[in-house]
């Protein structure tokens, strides 16, 4: 909001120049987000909070600067008009019809006023502010609501049919034209100010094509009224009309003043503009405003600031912003608020009100006196932590992907899902649903990695799914991760870093040891379309299907337009997240020497490694501490069904030295045991 | 003994020579018998020598042949590659040039986000904060009621939402964790909230997903004084010790008295410059005391308990830190972008 500091001076006598004002404002709450200079023009663009309609005003913020003991105030002239001929009530009558939104309604009648300009002095202040100059009354009205605070509106009285002013709810499908041109549908929710027949403004917002201030006008009325926020403000934005009036009434207007400043702006009129001013002006008001009175304790200051203050000094404050003083009595103050501050309504109000003025800056700092033991976090985040260190170690890049996406992405991974989360006002259809599985966002991140040629790729992300449940949704703490599979980089010596699908098991591998402890993901066959079926599995928890890991479907690439073999990996975290292990268990491990025996088998490739690996380590022989795959060969030189594997055996005494003769006992009961459990062939 | 060591030099330099010169794999392993054969070999017949010197220089000696065994399995090896792949072995085993590029495994990197939101945990947790979360799928009730945004409250405005239905929203802001962290708890407490909210909103500094971290204190003897000790006490640590931190009072629905606060531009210093528009201060957090209305809908008794809260945007504070200008690009996860955060 812009306001002219040249203006600004008229009210408020002060030492401070323009940049003086803009830190005092700013400190107290009315933020000065820019100080504008065009010559000796100096505007301020303040940013004035929706609570404080009082300070969208001169005098508002002349109040402001004279409470913090910054100038004095200059007070805005008395009007000195003198009212003659006719009683208002002979030439206007005024009928509030909905006076659950209407709780006000001045008019003030003036005859014989000669339209013109208005005088320079307020032409050249209504500029430095960015008004628009229009004529003497027109521009009277926009200087009082500045300069009050308070909305005022004027009409030509010719165009009152039946002379009647009648604020009533819009009729059904009712139209008007409004100031700017633009015709108007009413509906019933909408306040209007009508004549006899038809309406003649928006009210509070603005006024109708129909009743404006011509160059022939000569008889005026000065509407000065109180509208209730709610309807102004569900009217505004539902025709996308915003203005000086509305942005005040939305925000709650000084009732108490309606009548001052109908009198301003008749004063002004009458000194710019000519006229007589009609005497006993119109003012329906069934039920005044009563000030609440709000009782601040001794103790409270202190107990929410952390400050002592003197009530001498939290009575200057006080009454400097228009609060009276009712009672004081050991501590405790009673307080009365003005008609300007509708926004206070309690104590915490007033504390507020003094902290403001006193100086967020000048308070003292502290840290809380908590003293009971703080709560423990659960290890959720330290187990996200743990993932992350080992993926990122992996080669992977961390993505933040939206939660939303297109309902097609979804269903490319679960074309069986009946329902997902949808946002009933997406931005567009891309990010229409919550997301069902991570891949459907992630994969989406890749297809435009792909596009724009960053194709050595490996992401992986942590976050949560989202599945309908009740009204709400089931939200799932989920890893994900997808790599462009191959070759990715190749260094001058020939090393190479691949990504298979074997790379991104060994890093899932990794991450289970660090957080799910002694659980162990089980290899189940893959029933995702998502996955291809002969190049994945899915991912198995306590016989519960957790997730799938293998190469993207041939669907799924399509679906997302990407021509590379992507491999990937998804996996719901959610029911072992209490599972997660904060901290490793040191094992002990032995000083004695270890003996290896490397065995190569030839043996049918149908069997599968996990069955092979299980039935030597539950073999149950003395001293084995472990038993790896070391290669994996078929082809050339093995049969047709069949495949070698070679297996390494270490063998390790707690606490003494094994001898040859021992070990290769042991080593080959254990091949003898293997070769008759799936009638191997020792290469 | 000094003979002997100066027999392992000489063998060396005898081994590198002969080394040079073999041009084929049978050569080659002519060379392997007489140095490393088990019966004759040189590096054996050493080894036996050793048991003639005194005990005292045994260790020693013993390490250097050790050495020279490996050195010379180690050159075997790497020539044996290299006649098999056809290449020359040039002078790589005896003098390496080492401007060669290194080859380093590739690593991967954490999102900025992630980074900047650990950062945030972290410094909490030092401060005895818990972490706590909940939906961000939530009710009308958590996200806007039970905060004091009833139906009407023209601060609904200032947050344009997502609704799934007209009771059910995508969550705006994380304060619905405060509400559920009081419905839920008994103060005393100190928690953090951090975590994903939305906005039906999307430019170059807006995103419709976006990540908070908010914090909620309460107890018997919370002050405003304490709000201002601990956002001091963690922008300091967030930003560094020269860091001032200034506080303007603002409005929030859910707080009374309500603050924005700026820290002192953390790349001029307070001087002027671009980033601040030459105001010297940044916008990073909003910050006030839980407002009774708060504590009543919570069942909590305002007169008895105080407490504060604060929230601050991740994005704005990774904008800031990283010299990022478009928050898009945290969403996109190119990897020219992500790689930069390793």
């Amino acid at each position: 909001m812009d306001f002219s500091v040249r203006w600004l001076r008229k009210y408020i006598e002060t030492k401070l120049d323009a940049d003086g004002i803009a830190e005092v404002l700013t400190d107290q709450g009315l933020t000065v987000d820019e100080i504008r200079r065009d010559g000796d023009v100096v505007v301020l663009d303040i940013d004035v909070t929706t609570n404080r309609p009082d300070a969208m005003n001169y005098l508002g913020l002349a109040r402001e600067l004279a409470t913090s003991g910054n100038g004095t105030m200059i007070p805005v002239p008395q009007p000195s008009f003198t009212a003659t001929g006719p009683v208002t009530g002979d030439s206007v009558a005024v009928e509030v019809q909905a006076p659950d939104l209407c709780g006000r309604y001045v008019a003030r009648y003036i005859r014989n006023v000669k339209i013109g300009p208005s005088p320079e002095w307020m032409q050249a202040l209504l500029l430095e502010a960015d008004i628009r100059p229009i004529s003497n009354v027109v521009d009277i009205t926009n200087y009082v609501l500045w300069e009050l605070g308070h909305p005022l509106h004027a009409f030509d009285s010719r165009s009152l049919n039946g002379n009647r002013i009648v604020i009533r709810r819009a009729v059904s499908d009712e139209t008007m034209v409004t100031l700017d041109g633009t015709e108007r549908k009413l509906i019933t929710n909408d306040l209007v100010i009508a004549d006899g027949d038809r309406p003649v403004a928006l009210a509070g917002i603005m006024g109708g094509e129909n009743s404006e201030i011509r160059e022939d006008t000569t008889d005026v009325v000065i509407e000065s009224a109180w509208f209730y926020p709610v309807c102004i403000r569900k009217t505004s934005r539902r025709l996308a009309i915003h203005t000086d009036s509305s942005h005040r009434f939305e925000r709650g207007a000084d009732i108490g003043i309606a009548l001052k400043a109908a009198n301003r702006a008749a004063d002004l009129i009458v000194q710019y503009a000519g006229g007589e001013v009609a005497p006993e002006p119109i003012d329906v008001y069934p039920e005044p405003w009563k000030a609440p009175e709000i009782l601040m304790k001794a103790g409270s200051l202190k107990r929410i600031l952390g400050l002592e203050m003197e009530i001498d000094f939290v009575t200057k404050i006080l009454e400097g912003l228009g609060f009276v003083k009712l009672k004081e009595n050991d501590g405790d103050t009673l307080w009365q608020v003005p008609s300007n501050r509708m926004d206070v309504t309690r104590e915490i109000d007033l504390i507020e009100e003094v902290a403001r003025m006193y100086g967020y800056n000048r308070m003292p700092a502290t840290l809380p006196g908590i003293k009971s033991p703080g709560r423990v976090t659960p290890p959720v985040e330290s187990g996200l932590d743990k993932i992350a260190s080992v993926l990122t170690a992996g080669g992977f890049h961390e993505a933040i992907t939206y939660s939303f996406c297109s309902p097609a992405d979804n269903l490319a991974f679960r074309p069986d899902l009946q329902e997902m989360v949808r946002i009933s006002n997406p931005l567009g259809e891309n990010t229409s649903v919550m997301r069902t599985s991570i891949l459907a966002t992630l994969t989406s991140v890749v297809a435009l990695n792909l596009k724009r040629g960053n194709l050595a790729l490996k992401l992986f992300e942590t976050g949560r799914t989202y599945l309908p449940k009740g009204k709400q949704a089931d939200e799932r703490l989920t890893m994900a991760a997808v790599a462009v599979k191959g070759v990715q980089h190749r260094a001058w010596n020939g090393q190479e870093i691949v990504a298979d699908e074997f790379n991104m098991k060994g890093l899932l591998n990794r991450c289970e040891q660090k957080i799910l402890g002694k659980l162990s993901i089980a290899y189940g066959e893959c029933d995702s379309p998502g996955f291809n079926p002969d190049m994945s599995a899915a991912l198995m928890l306590n016989n519960h299907t957790v997730g799938y890991l293998g190469q993207l479907s041939d669907e799924v690439l399509t679906h997302f337009g990407i021509d590379h073999t992507l491999v990937a990996l998804e996996l719901d975290l959610t029911d072992f997240v209490q599972e997660f292990r904060p901290t490793a268990r040191f094992r002990p491990f032995s000083m004695m020497p270890r003996t290896e025996r490397d065995s190569a088998f030839l043996l049918d490739r149908d069997i599968r490694y996990s069955e092979i690996e299980s039935f030597l380590k539950n073999l149950d022989v003395p001293y084995l501490k472990n038993v790896r795959l070391f290669d994996r060969y078929e082809g050339k030189g093995v049969p047709t069904g069949k495949v070698s594997i070679a297996v390494n055996f270490v063998f390790q005494s707690d606490d003494q030295t094994l001898n040859n003769d021992e070990i290769n006992e042991l080593h080959q009961k254990m091949v003898a045991a293997f070769i008759d459990k799936f009638g191997a062939v020792l290469r | 003994m000094s003979d002997l060591k100066a027999r392992i030099q000489g063998i060396r330099d005898a081994f590198n020579q002969a080394l040079d010169q073999v041009e084929g794999l049978k050569a080659l392993e002519e060379l392997r018998n007489q140095y490393l054969g088990r019966k004759r070999g040189i590096v054996k017949d050493l080894l036996a020598d050793l048991r003639t010197v005194s005990k005292e220089l045994r260790p020693e000696l013993g390490q250097a042949v050790n050495r020279l065994k490996n050195t010379v399995e180690n050159a075997l090896t790497e020539k044996l590659e290299a006649l098999k792949s056809g290449e020359s072995t040039g002078d790589l085993q005896r003098k390496m040039d080492l401007t060669l590029p290194g080859v380093a495994p590739e690593l991967g990197s954490l999102h900025p986000l992630k980074v900047v939101n650990r950062d945030l945990i972290r410094i909490f947790e030092r401060m005895g904060y818990e972490v706590a979360s909940a939906s961000e799928i939530e009710t009308d009730f958590y996200n806007f009621e039970a905060l004091g945004l009833t139906k009407n409250h023209p601060a609904r405005d200032m947050q344009d939402t997502f609704y799934v239905t007209d009771e059910v929203v995508l969550r705006t802001h994380t304060s619905n964790v405060q509400i559920h962290l009081m419905q839920e708890s008994k103060p005393p407490f100190k928690a953090i909230m951090p975590g994903r909210v939305y906005r039906k909103d999307a430019d170059i500094t807006h995103s419709p997903m976006f990540h908070q971290v908010e914090g909620l204190v309460v107890g018997e003897q919370i002050t405003f004084a304490d709000l201002k000790g601990t956002l001091e006490h963690f922008l300091k640590q967030l930003f560094g010790s020269d860091t001032k931190m200034r506080l303007r009072p603002s409005y929030f629905p859910f707080t009374e008295p309500s603050a924005e606060v700026d820290v002192s531009c953390i790349m001029c210093g307070g001087k002027g410059c671009r980033v601040c528009k030459n105001s010297g201060w940044l916008e990073i957090l909003g910050a006030g005391m839980v407002d009774p209305v708060v504590f009543k809908n919570v069942g909590y008794d305002p007169e008895v308990v105080s407490g504060f809260a604060f929230g601050l945007g991740v994005e704005r504070v990774a904008m800031l830190k990283y010299g990022i200008s478009d928050i898009r690009m945290f969403f996109e996860d190119d990897l020219r972008f992500l790689s930069q955060f390793t």
